[in-house]
């Protein structure tokens, strides 16, 4: 659910600043919040039957989609990382471009490559925009692809292995993802059978699933040190071509993984009077594999911290409380990296996660990735 | 308390505003001239720096290819490797705008994802969506360049490209924030990488690969190697700044003949300022006197009349700085004008006085003063109180040192013909040496003005009897004063002159080379954005047809390319096939003709122009090695040939070797050549009839060419004739001043005559004589010195800026037009003086004995 950063992919080529002596790319995010998409563009209307790998794949009768991924690591000695690497993909028109020439696209690319250091500390976070022509970027199904210049992930994402790779400068990832279930990946559909309401009017929506838990290993290079790194990913994936509705100012996304191999997803859509929209929804899968829909009244969030920013002096919430009584579920979650704001074209907050939780008597605890946007 | 000869001096400047204004507009007039050809040479080369800078952004390094460009493979190698350094496609050309205005815009086609890093900012009211240029296959204008064109979102401009009429819709306005992006984006018309290479039919080619490589030396050295190994032979990498170095250096020879203009101008007003000192001294030398018998000290009235002077250089130096901004502006249109005929498209939008031309004002113009003012100080400061009433003393030390000083003279001339000789090719020792003789000129005016009023003394006593003869001793009488005139005004006119005869040398040279150089009767090439050289190709349907004419029998072929040199650098080019005809058209100053042209045609040699050869120390038997697409390939020069097209120098290459190596077969320009017969007019009428509507080639008869070539070259040399005419002010300033000086201090001489029964007429006459004889002086020193000058010009300072072997042509019409400016000049300024004297009552002029 991340439809904020999507409208990343219009670029302002803004014309310079004093500081910076040539044209720079910014973004306009509140011109497109309103941008109105070409009717000919498919919509999310009805559930529709989800095939895999064929969704795995682009769907180009839509404006946009996106895969993403965040995963939380640790090194040989425990000491703990987090990662986030996403690829968006928007259509500039419902048809390709009539020129000659091979720089025509019809498609964007946005990729997004973030490393947080828990123990020092430290968060980068990079970016990458990049026409689908030439081979500089895409998206296939088979076999399943899709690639920003260099950042790519490639492979197999129901029976493994998948890779990722992603560097910039000093910072280097390079992961291997399986399925956590022997034989293959357990599928999570959100919404009603894939299809996420994000607002009153219908085709407001899109087609969302995830795949909670990839085991994951590689290297990470920081700093000139390459580490061995293993844990766990969580794997979105969402195309629509719908635009926030009015009113609706921005979301806090939440996704857990507990150790009893139950698994939480939510989403609040907040609107402009600070109330938060009817159509915030999330997920319950027990460990048991089964999946529960939850609606705005099934859960209850209550932030209880915030923190300031140092570099962008934005204030996010760092800390919330989060109940689901129908299942019994009460747990308190911390940003285990405060910093783990994404200051790119778009700015938002993305970052690793620990939860304490109470499953009735049952003490547990899970790692996940929360999104702030809208802040 | 101000000291008693600080009030004196007030008081003295106060009585004597006419001296005052004079010297001070005359320091202000140097100054000025070298403020204004300074601060526009110098605005546009900053506005070329900033722009090239702006628009290559972060890149420190570039990839280029041969004439074809840079394929978009290698660039999406490079943007698909980690390892690789940041990279961004662009594609650049100039345009020559038809529509709305005519105008030469810069198309730069870029990837808005490529142009790296994308920051998170508040939108200003000038942004642009990048995927709105990727999607809408329009332009986009700086707001600026979009209202002088009167354009609005959704316009068209319409291109000339090759032979053709292309046409993009103005999609957005990019309102640039601060001087760098003004400059950057000024007459750019920016448009998405696709757009550009539809617009220029490159599909498939860049211009260049802009590279940011990482700062440490190590990842540094590892990605040029990781670009190099993924280079193909048709590709260099450099560094990004390499091509704005060459570019600019092309207009160093330029910029530096601009500025000695100006160091002329101030060098007349140094004269000035020291006429005016002089005078202003010798009028107090009884001040001087009873200040030092009440006891001031030699070194006390030293420093007040160099007080004086730094008063007056301060006041000058100021308003000249003010003109000097004027100027500039005028001067601006002229200067990039040229730079644009002749080097490259360039478009300055501010005039910027920087520090470092301030401080060249202040330096010039303080100097100068003080300079001017030395000798008179020390005359000051040496006056005892006894010496005060004799007036004549300055002039009788003076003219018992005539010899002396002519000696001194002669030695600075023979200094400055050794300098000449030994400077090699230094344009700097040159204008140097230029200088020296000018000044040695100077020094031996006193001694040729005595003699030459020897000379005169009974001519003006045959035509105005004794009047006639007072008038003419008048000038040696008064030899301090004359002198300083008769220099002043006799090197501006000698440097006027020489400029006359340079021009007209080159001119004549020109004319004469055209008539041989265009073969052809009839040339048809592609509207150019540069009036020099051209990179646009015609159609090969249009070729075609034209070729198959009526009238036509047959054609030489021309296609105007970049040689890629192994060492990175290039060399502008033509690639040939040449009808017999045409070949007599290149007047060979090295290699034999037969052997030449047998050897020319597809083979890999080359024939180079003179001011390439020179600038490359080529001669018959070297070798040039060029990158072709085979890899790199020795060329043999065959020849040198004379050539005034261009001043950076170029070769010939025959089209069969250039095809070869490069693959390329276009044409940028035929020259046709017609059956017995023809006429010329009708069938260039013809030939234009048979253009297709939307084709833009232009179709000239020789005689055309040769009009248009010579307005270029006329245009070229505007700023030498605004420069030259501000010389001329100064000098009349000068003469205006020094005639001024000289009348005031004959006020009772001439009280004398007039109560002897002289009428105001007679004195008027006197006067008016007087100030003619110096003319008469001035201008008959000034021919040999101007054509000395001219020579200089000529066979040194032009020979070292570019190369060229130009035939001196002394045209009568220079000289007398120089002589009777100085008539004129002097006349003008003997006219105040004369209508003051004329008025003069003879009991107050005589008072004082």
């Amino acid at each position: 659910m991340r439809a904020f950063i999507f409208i990343a992919l219009t670029l302002s080529l803004a014309a310079c600043r004093e500081d910076a002596q040539t044209p720079r790319a910014t973004l306009d995010v509140g011109e497109l919040l309103s941008a109105p998409a070409d009717p000919r563009f498919e919509r999310a209307l009805e559930p529709r039957e989800l095939e895999f790998p064929r969704d795995h794949g682009p769907h180009a009768s839509f404006q946009t989609e996106w895969w993403y991924f965040t995963g939380n690591l640790a090194d040989d000695e425990g000491r703990e990382f987090s990662y986030q690497l996403t690829f968006f993909r928007r259509a500039l028109g419902v048809l390709p471009p009539p020129g000659t020439s091979p720089w025509n696209a019809r498609d964007v690319f946005m990729a997004h490559f973030a490393v947080g250091d828990i123990a020092r500390e430290r968060f980068v976070a990079f970016e990458r925009f990049e026409r689908g022509a030439l081979g500089l970027a895409g998206a296939e199904t088979t076999p399943w692809r899709v690639w920003t210049r260099d950042w790519s992930a490639a492979g197999d994402l129901e029976h493994g292995p998948v890779r990722l790779a992603a560097s910039d400068g000093e910072v280097e990832l390079s992961l291997t993802l399986h399925p956590a279930a022997a034989g293959s990946a357990d599928i999570v559909l959100h919404g009603e059978r894939g299809l996420s309401r994000k607002g009153a009017h219908a085709g407001n929506a899109s087609y969302y699933y995830s795949i909670p838990t990839l085991l994951t290993e590689g290297t990470l290079r920081l700093g000139g040190r390459a580490l061995r790194v293993r844990g766990a990913s969580w794997f979105d994936r969402e195309w629509s071509t719908s635009a926030l509705e009015a009113g609706q100012v921005g979301w806090d996304w939440f996704a857990l993984r507990f150790d009893d191999g139950s698994a939480l997803m939510l989403y609040l859509m907040r609107r402009e009077d600070g109330t938060r929209d009817t159509a915030s929804s999330g997920t319950f899968v027990e460990s048991d594999g089964s999946v529960h829909a939850l609606r705005l009244d099934d859960f209850a969030v209550d932030v209880r911290a915030r923190r300031r920013m140092e570099r962008s002096g934005t204030d996010y919430p760092a800390r919330w409380s989060v109940r689901v009584p129908r299942f019994e579920l009460e747990c308190e979650i911390d940003a285990l990296l405060p910093e783990s704001e994404l200051a790119l074209a778009v700015r938002y907050w993305e970052g690793p996660v620990r939860a304490t939780a109470k499953r009735g008597a049952r003490e547990s605890s899970a790692r996940g990735f929360v999104e702030l946007t809208g802040y | 308390m101000i000291s008693i000869l600080a009030r004196a001096s007030l008081r003295y400047l106060r009585r004597h505003p006419a001296q005052l204004v004079l010297a001070v507009v005359g320091v202000a007039l140097g100054v000025a001239v070298v403020v204004g050809i300074e601060t526009a040479a110098a605005s546009t080369a900053r506005a070329f720096r900033l722009s090239t800078r702006a628009l290559s952004g972060s890149a420190t390094h570039v990839v280029r290819g041969d004439a074809r460009g840079v394929p978009d493979a290698l660039y999406v190698e490079l943007a698909l490797d980690p390892l690789a350094p940041k990279s961004a496609p662009v594609v650049q050309r100039s345009l020559a705008l038809i529509a709305p205005a005519p105008r030469t815009l810069d198309l730069l086609g870029v990837d808005p994802f490529a142009e790296r890093p994308f920051r998170a900012s508040s939108v200003s009211s000038g942004a642009f969506d990048g995927a709105a240029l990727v999607r809408s296959a329009g332009a986009w204008l700086a707001g600026p360049t979009a209202r002088e064109l009167g354009l609005e979102v959704g316009d068209e401009l319409a291109f000339s490209i090759g032979s053709e009429t292309r046409r993009l819709v103005l999609a957005g306005v990019i309102e640039p924030q601060g001087e760098s992006a003004r400059a950057a984006l000024a007459d750019v018309v920016l448009t998405d990488i696709a757009t550009a290479q539809e617009l220029l039919g490159v599909e498939g080619r860049l211009s260049r690969i802009d590279l940011a490589l990482a700062d440490d030396a190590p990842t540094r050295a590892a990605q040029l190697e990781r670009v190099r190994a993924k280079l193909p032979p048709t590709c260099v990498l450099e560094p990004a700044s390499s091509r704005a170095e060459a570019v600019e250096s092309m207009t160093r020879a330029f910029e530096l003949n601009l500025r000695a203009l100006g160091f002329l101008a101030l060098l007349v007003g140094v004269f000035l300022v020291y006429n005016t000192m002089t005078f202003a001294v010798v009028q107090r030398r009884s001040l001087w006197g009873t200040l030092r018998a009440v006891g001031a000290t030699r070194g006390e009235v030293f420093r007040t009349v160099c007080s004086e002077a730094l008063a007056i250089g301060c006041a000058g130096t100021a308003c000249g700085i003010g003109l000097g901004w004027l100027l500039a502006h005028a001067l601006l249109g002229l200067v990039t004008q040229t730079i644009n005929d002749l080097y490259y498209v360039v478009s300055v939008r501010e005039l910027v006085l920087t520090p470092m031309v301030l401080a060249e004002a202040l330096a010039l113009g303080l100097g100068a003063t003080l300079i001017g003012a030395l000798f008179p100080a020390l005359d000051a400061m040496r006056t005892t109180p006894r010496a005060t009433l004799d007036r004549a003393a300055p002039e009788s030390r003076l003219r018992s040192n005539t010899g002396r000083l002519a000696l001194a003279g002669a030695g600075l001339c023979a200094l400055a013909l050794a300098l000449l000789r030994a400077s090699g090719t230094s344009l700097a020792l040159g204008f140097a040496a230029l200088f020296l003789l000018l000044l040695s000129s100077a020094l031996a005016v006193p001694l040729s003005t005595t003699l030459g009023c020897r000379a005169l003394a009974p001519l003006f006593g045959l035509v105005g009897g004794n009047l006639g003869r007072i008038a003419a001793r008048g000038v040696t009488s008064h030899l301090a004063r004359s002198s300083v005139a008769i220099a002043a005004l006799s090197i501006a006119l000698s440097a006027t002159a020489g400029m006359g005869i340079l021009v007209d040398s080159f001119r004549g040279t020109v004319v004469r080379w055209l008539g041989t150089a265009l073969a052809a009767d009839v040339y048809v090439s592609s509207p150019s954005s540069f009036s020099n050289r051209d990179s646009a190709v015609l159609a090969p349907e249009l070729v075609q047809r034209m070729l198959s004419a009526e009238g036509v029998s047959e054609a030489s072929l021309f296609r105007d390319i970049e040689l890629d040199l192994a060492d990175g650098s290039r060399v502008f080019a033509s690639a040939v096939d040449l009808r017999p005809r045409s070949r007599s058209a290149y007047t060979l100053l090295e290699g034999d003709s037969a052997r030449v042209w047998s050897r020319f045609d597809g083979q890999p040699t080359l024939l180079v122009s003179e001011a390439l050869a020179r600038k490359r120390g080529l001669g018959v038997g070297d070798e040039l090695q060029v990158r072709t697409a085979q890899g790199p390939r020795a060329f043999e020069v065959l020849g040198v040939f004379r050539d005034y097209s261009s001043d950076q120098g170029w070769a010939l290459v025959s089209r069969s070797t250039w095809v070869a190596a490069s693959g390329e077969d276009r044409v940028s320009a035929l020259g046709l050549f017609l059956e017995e017969q023809r006429d010329v007019d009708a069938t260039v009428a013809a030939l234009r009839a048979r253009l297709a509507s939307g084709e833009t080639a232009r179709v000239r008869s020789k005689r055309e060419l040769e009009n248009a070539s010579l307005e270029v070259f006329d245009r070229t040399f505007a700023v030498t004739r605004v420069l030259r005419l501000l010389a001329g002010v100064v000098a009349l300033l000068g003469v205006i001043g020094a005639l001024l000086a000289i009348e005031l201090e004959r006020e009772r001489e001439l009280g004398v005559l007039r109560a002897l029964g002289l009428s105001p007429a007679g004195l008027r006459a006197v006067v008016l004589g007087q100030s003619g004889a110096i003319g008469l002086l001035a201008g008959a020193f000034a021919l040999p010195l101007g054509v000395a000058t001219a020579l200089v010009l000529i066979l040194v300072i032009n020979a070292r800026s570019f190369g060229w072997t130009l035939e001196v042509e002394i045209a009568p019409r220079v000289l007398a037009e120089t002589f009777a400016l100085a008539l004129v000049s002097a006349f003008v300024a003997g006219l105040y003086p004369a209508l003051r004297m004329a008025r003069l009552s003879p009991a107050a002029a005589l008072r004082g004995e």
